[in-house]
């Protein structure tokens, strides 16, 4: 160490844009179609899927532990972000494929089913930004539009499995949540959350009062923030825990007990009513925005946290 | 093979254009079999149950699959074997498809004190019973035997033959009850209804675990239809081999199927569940809500299976009443 570190502040010091953060600016060339996300290689590797039965922060009602040994043989593609607005409206102009009115919103105190609301307005104190991520959309809206990706470019885009997206978020590291250290203690890990994770925290306290302790720090969004505001991990991904919560493409089961061993989605002959949600919003319980932890919903269910990204085969 | 009468209804299926000879709907509790060398079956009435153990926690030997709880309704009534699949029956499907099971099998090995799988066992030669007759269930298959033998079976008569789902064979074996076992919820007191672990059992085996505390009259596997019937006339549910089902083995019943479907994965799965509790089945296990799963390809010798059917033609499409 006391020899290595003259060296890389002399480096950084001759090289000052390699001191901050690399933003990575999108390439319009690296786009699969003028639609279509920028995406993250994420390499192949072996990992455990789930928490052991003493993690601290263990939902003991989700199935995240017993874990599971998986491995990831091929590469794949995740999208940094998480997809946005403007994104959602393209694909709804060139498609027609509105989703229907509806949506569950935070309002006084509790989440309310409004039949007024839905991802052009989930009820937020503005209008939603063109670069936040697109919410109140449901499972069949997130697949349909991962099909119109398809159908644009040529490629398989579809959502990430629910082991994909665990193994991204953790990027390369075995934390739930890929900032935090070896001890993942809430304490430890959540009040350095606001440097990379829009999760409930003290921004929030005031305008939300969520029944929850909120991560130790203030990132000064009170509900969701446009995409790729906090820093990536080691995949480059943007946002995997916290701002909206994603959709994925598995259906739910409360154990990982009898899934495939390797990275495919788990979902069943004649199809599933409740899939996948991962990575907690704005609004999440802290246990919620971790890599393993696990949620549900049904299928049709839209809600003002709730969105997804896209994945593609590589 | 065929009964008098399904000549007529096959010409007359050829004619609509359909290659099938029905098996039309029958009254709850009726026994029918579609040929001689046919499993004999019980027609089960249509209806809800709660699948799995509430409370289970208090259940012993409970698994956490068995905690969460479904609501199932088997929306149509079918028919279920009244028996396990026997060896007569096995042996009969043998001759007829040419399909070779491996052979192996795993069994009680007394000299090592341990199940081993032996490659000189199989269906034909199990070691329990030492002398196996016709009319024992077959032991010694795998889950794809039992596959071929439905499959065969329903080539062989044109009728719907299949494995039960998870679901139906719970709800059968159950008959209406919503006890721990069809009987009641002690162990103790099933020795005349199911063939399981017992000091029977236990005198001569030995396997290691505690034995129901009464006495069946079998130290291993019973013929076929010895012990008393379920409300649905059902025998051997409980007990004697345990029941292949098609269902993928998970964890969890959550998000599982609300009605009488298998719960299967596209793409399959390695591990498929097994039903009942078989002849070495501590108190534990012998219950109607226990699942229990293997790899596909076990061999084991109390692992054995029944068939289901679907009726087909006027009123099978019928709700429950």
């Amino acid at each position: 160490m006391h020899v290595r570190r003259p060296v890389v502040v002399l480096l950084l010091a001759a090289c000052p844009a390699l001191a901050q953060q690399p933003p990575a600016p999108p390439s319009a060339a690296a786009r699969d179609c003028e639609a279509c996300p920028e995406l993250a290689l994420v390499p192949p590797g072996q990992f455990r899927l789930g928490s052991s039965p003493d993690a601290p922060e263990l939902d003991p009602t989700t199935g995240e532990s017993p874990s599971l040994a998986l491995s990831l043989t091929r590469p794949f593609m995740l999208a940094r972000r998480e997809v946005t607005v403007a994104e959602f409206r393209r694909y709804v102009e060139a498609t027609g494929a509105e989703p229907a009115p509806g949506c569950s919103v935070w309002r006084g105190g509790q989440w309310v089913e409004d039949g007024d609301r839905g991802w052009r307005d989930p009820g937020f104190p503005q209008p939603p930004r063109d670069d936040e991520p697109v919410v109140c959309v449901n499972w069949d809206d997130a697949h349909a539009y991962a099909e119109w990706l398809s159908q644009q470019s040529g490629k398989r885009y579809r959502l990430p499995s629910e082991a994909e997206w665990e193994y991204a978020a953790r990027g390369g590291t075995s934390f739930p949540r890929y900032w935090g250290e070896q001890d993942s203690r809430e304490d430890v890990a959540l009040a350095l959350a606001c440097d990379h994770a829009n999760v409930y925290d003290a921004s929030a306290v005031d305008a939300l009062g969520l029944p929850w302790p909120n991560a130790r720090c203030n990132d000064r969004a009170t509900m969701l923030a446009p995409v790729a505001q906090y820093r990536p991990n080691a995949f480059g991904v943007f946002d995997i825990i916290g701002n909206a919560r994603e959709w994925v493409m598995d259906c739910y089961t409360a154990s990982y007990l009898g899934r495939p061993e390797d990275a495919r989605a788990w979902t069943w002959q004649g199809g599933c009513e409740r899939r996948g949600v991962r990575g907690g919003s704005w609004a999440s319980r802290p246990r919620d925005a971790r890599a393993p932890a696990r949620g549900v919903e049904l299928a049709g269910h839209r809600q003002s946290d709730l969105g997804f990204r896209v994945a593609r085969d590589y | 093979m065929r009964r008098a009468g399904a000549a007529l209804a096959a010409l007359l299926a050829l004619v609509a254009g359909a290659a099938r000879a029905a098996e039309a709907p029958r009254p709850p509790g009726t026994v029918f079999r579609s040929c001689d060398d046919c499993p004999e079956m019980v027609a089960v009435p249509a209806g809800t149950f709660v699948l799995g153990t509430p409370g289970a926690a208090a259940a012993p030997g409970a698994a956490r699959a068995e905690a969460d709880t479904v609501v199932v309704r088997i929306p149509r009534a079918f028919a279920l074997g009244r028996f396990e699949v026997t060896r007569a029956q096995y042996a009969k499907f043998i001759a007829d498809s040419g399909h070779e099971p491996q052979p192996g099998c795993r069994t009680w090995d007394p000299a090592l004190g341990r199940f081993n799988d032996d490659a000189r066992r199989g269906w034909r030669n199990p070691a329990t019973p030492a002398s196996p007759a016709d009319d024992h269930p077959v032991s010694c298959v795998s889950f794809a035997d039992a596959q071929a033998y439905v499959q065969w079976l329903a080539r062989e008569t044109g009728a719907r033959y299949r494995l039960p789902s998870e679901a139906e064979w719970e709800y059968a074996a159950r008959a209406g009850s919503a006890t721990l076992r069809p009987w009641g919820d002690e162990a103790s007191a099933g020795c005349a209804h199911a063939n399981a672990y017992d000091l029977v059992a236990d005198g001569q085996y030995r396997l290691g675990w505690p034995p129901a505390r009464c006495r069946d009259g079998y130290a291993d596997l019973a013929p076929v239809g010895r012990f008393r019937a379920n409300a649905f006339g059902l025998h051997d549910a409980i007990g004697n081999v345990r029941e292949w089902v098609p269902d993928c083995a998970t964890g969890s019943y959550v998000g599982r199927p609300a009605d009488a479907r298998a719960w299967e994965w596209l793409g399959g799965c390695r591990e498929r569940v097994l039903r009942g509790g078989g002849w070495h089945a501590p108190p534990g296990a012998a219950r109607s809500a226990w699942r229990d799963s293997a790899a596909v390809d076990l061999r084991a010798d109390d692992a054995g299976f029944r068939v289901a059917l679907d009726f087909e033609g006027r009123g099978a499409a019928a709700e429950d009443r």
